[in-house]
């Protein structure tokens, strides 16, 4: 019997021949992504087991999430990380200025290939699986075990494979297909599997949308991780990044797979999210004429250069509605300066949008709050209730195109309307 | 460093409804402001109990329904739980990031089918971690919960994931 990629990843990283789904291993880890929440419990774990860290190469220490701080305990925190960063010589430490939302940074800045075992202190850490990579978020004191040894224990998660056929019209990108599949699969039937996207429509998306795939797939499936098998795009984006060598790896023909799912989406509509799950997903004509107070186009989601160029396609020459709020963030100073190059930021200064330095902030609930009463719009990947501010807010989760249409009509509006 | 009880006997303190997230448990605005474990114990469940933290009382069980800590990895929702003296979690079924965290900081996560609609607050619960055998006096019932592998067990048995790997190195 073969092994689906995800397994092939883990039993090379556990330095087994094969391992089954349900199987416990212990992998090696390629690279171990350190954020600025995790020290206060990181640390003291991490102390309890060793001096210094296995590998200060392996290791990557982002400075973004609630950047600049927004109170003492993330100002403290950032010092935390700064010092810890320093104290173990971890050279691959990108500060605020430099750095964006974790996993665009961990992306462009090279530090994610194939076939690699990735764990992160963040639940969207499965983003990067669209690379190939087997990519996990865990917690603080497991972090701290991480550190002190190199290694972790997963328990092998089943595989799903979802294949999307079809070539996607005008204004529907990657977001949409990962709110149409979470509303076809639901918010839990997936629970803890390895989801694998294949499939003609996969393979003509850019990075920038198959990023965005996984992103929102997985965090709305609660899946442990997602993965696109690498192919020629894959190893061409990563060429334009990195120059470390890296092998493919792809799932064998007689692998097995727990669920198997065949969409075809070629007649697919830009997709909403209802609150209070990404998994409420609807054609974007079944929701149009919602009025809407805020509009947030950004995030780990749908922050990258392809998220700002839809948007400013839709906003060229035109005027947020009086009676909304936009808010544009560019997902890391790269693609902020990007955007600033192409023009693409006074696009969004000149209709009347509030440009944000990239961070975690609005997604988190800690900036741009929502009040009571109040319904945004949003590029991110989570509409739980409360998220965004007070708890009787409503978040409808859509792509960059009808988040900036919504913008304009004051109201949830198909993006091929405006 | 002690190990931890694999026989559990406290008393039940239910959560009703499913599919609570970790945001639920331990809110965003508030665990971006400490990690005082103290601190974050006094909020628990509060946006959906106000009530919890009066509640709870130390070596307390807690029962919930399914899909429980579904949501981010927020470890400071296991934390807090832990913080306010919860020995376990009973629950049908549970977010898997926040099973994985129960485990890893020593707080048994017991997954049992069906035991959430047929207990009480304050019954007594004995629950052996080992045999996943869950007794409730009161109604003279035994629960066999989904048994845990036995790498798992030894990371709960000795109190752990950093407890464990402490003790596999001397």
């Amino acid at each position: 019997m073969g092994m689906t990629i995800t397994e092939k990843i883990l039993a090379k990283a556990s330095g087994k021949k094969m391992v089954l789904p349900g199987d416990i291993v212990w992998t090696k880890i390629d690279v171990a992504m350190l954020l600025h929440d995790a020290p206060p419990a990181t640390l003291p774990a991490f102390r309890r087991l060793a001096k210094n860290v296995w590998d200060p190469g392996k290791i990557v220490s982002i400075i973004e999430h609630l950047i600049p701080a927004h109170n003492i305990w993330s100002a403290e925190t950032q010092k935390q990380l700064r010092e810890f960063t320093k104290e173990q010589s971890i050279s691959n430490f990108i500060d605020m200025g430099r750095s964006g939302i974790c996993h665009n940074t961990m992306v462009e800045e090279g530090h994610v290939r194939p076939s690699e075992v990735v764990v992160g202190v963040d639940s969207d850490t499965p983003t990067l699986g669209a690379l190939g990579c087997f990519a996990v978020g865990i917690g603080f004191t497991e972090m701290g075990a991480v550190l002190a040894t190199g290694e972790d224990w997963f328990r092998v998660p089943e595989s799903i494979r979802i294949s999307a056929r079809g070539n996607l019209h005008d204004y529907v990108i990657g977001k949409d297909v990962a709110l149409y599949v979470l509303g076809q699969v639901g918010p839990y039937g997936e629970l803890y599997k390895a989801v694998e996207f294949v499939g003609s429509t996969i393979r003509q998306m850019s990075m920038d949308s198959r990023l965005s795939l996984i992103n929102g797939a997985t965090d709305g499936m609660n899946a442990k991780n997602g993965i696109i098998g690498p192919d020629e795009k894959t190893i061409e984006y990563l060429k334009s990044v990195t120059d470390r060598s890296f092998i493919t790896l792809s799932s064998d023909p007689d692998s097995e797979y727990a669920d198997t799912y065949d969409f075809d989406v070629s007649k697919l509509e830009p997709q909403v999210a209802e609150p209070p799950r990404p998994a409420n997903a609807k054609p974007v004509s079944e929701v149009s004429g919602i009025p809407v107070d805020q509009v947030y186009i950004g995030s780990c989601a749908n922050g990258r250069i392809e998220d700002m160029r839809l948007a400013a396609r839709i906003l060229k020459g035109r005027n947020v509605h009086q009676s909304v709020r936009l808010l544009v963030m560019p997902a890391s100073q790269r693609i902020y300066a990007q955007a600033l190059a192409e023009g693409l930021l006074e696009i969004f200064v000149k209709a009347g949008a509030i440009v944000l330095p990239p961070s975690c902030s609005v997604c988190v609930g800690v900036n741009a709050v929502l009040a009571e009463g109040e319904t945004c719009v949003s590029t991110t990947n989570k509409n739980y209730r409360g998220r965004m501010g007070h708890p009787d807010s409503k978040i409808y989760l859509a792509n960059p195109a009808t988040a900036a249409a919504s913008a304009i009509e004051g109201q949830i509006c198909d993006p091929r309307e405006v | 460093m002690l190990k931890a009880h694999t026989n559990i006997k406290g008393h039940v303190l239910k959560v009703v409804g499913d599919n609570i997230a970790t945001d639920d448990i331990i809110s965003k605005p508030v665990m971006l402001s400490t990690s005082n474990l103290d601190e974050l114990a006094k909020h628990a469940m509060e946006r959906i109990d106000p009530e919890f933290t009066c509640k709870a009382k130390h070596g307390d069980i807690l029962v919930a329904g399914r899909n429980f800590g579904i949501g981010p990895s927020h470890e400071q929702a296991p934390l807090a739980l832990k913080q306010l003296g919860f020995q376990a979690i009973v629950a049908d079924s549970f977010g898997r990031i926040f099973f994985r965290n129960c485990i890893n900081i020593g707080l048994p996560p017991i997954e049992c089918h069906g035991i959430f609609p047929l207990v009480l607050n304050d019954d007594t619960l004995e629950i052996d971690i080992i045999s996943g055998m869950i007794t409730v006096p009161r109604i003279n019932k035994k629960f066999k919960a989904v048994p845990l592998p036995d790498f798992v067990l030894d990371i709960i048995e000795k109190g752990g994931l950093i407890s464990y790997l402490e003790q596999k190195r001397n």
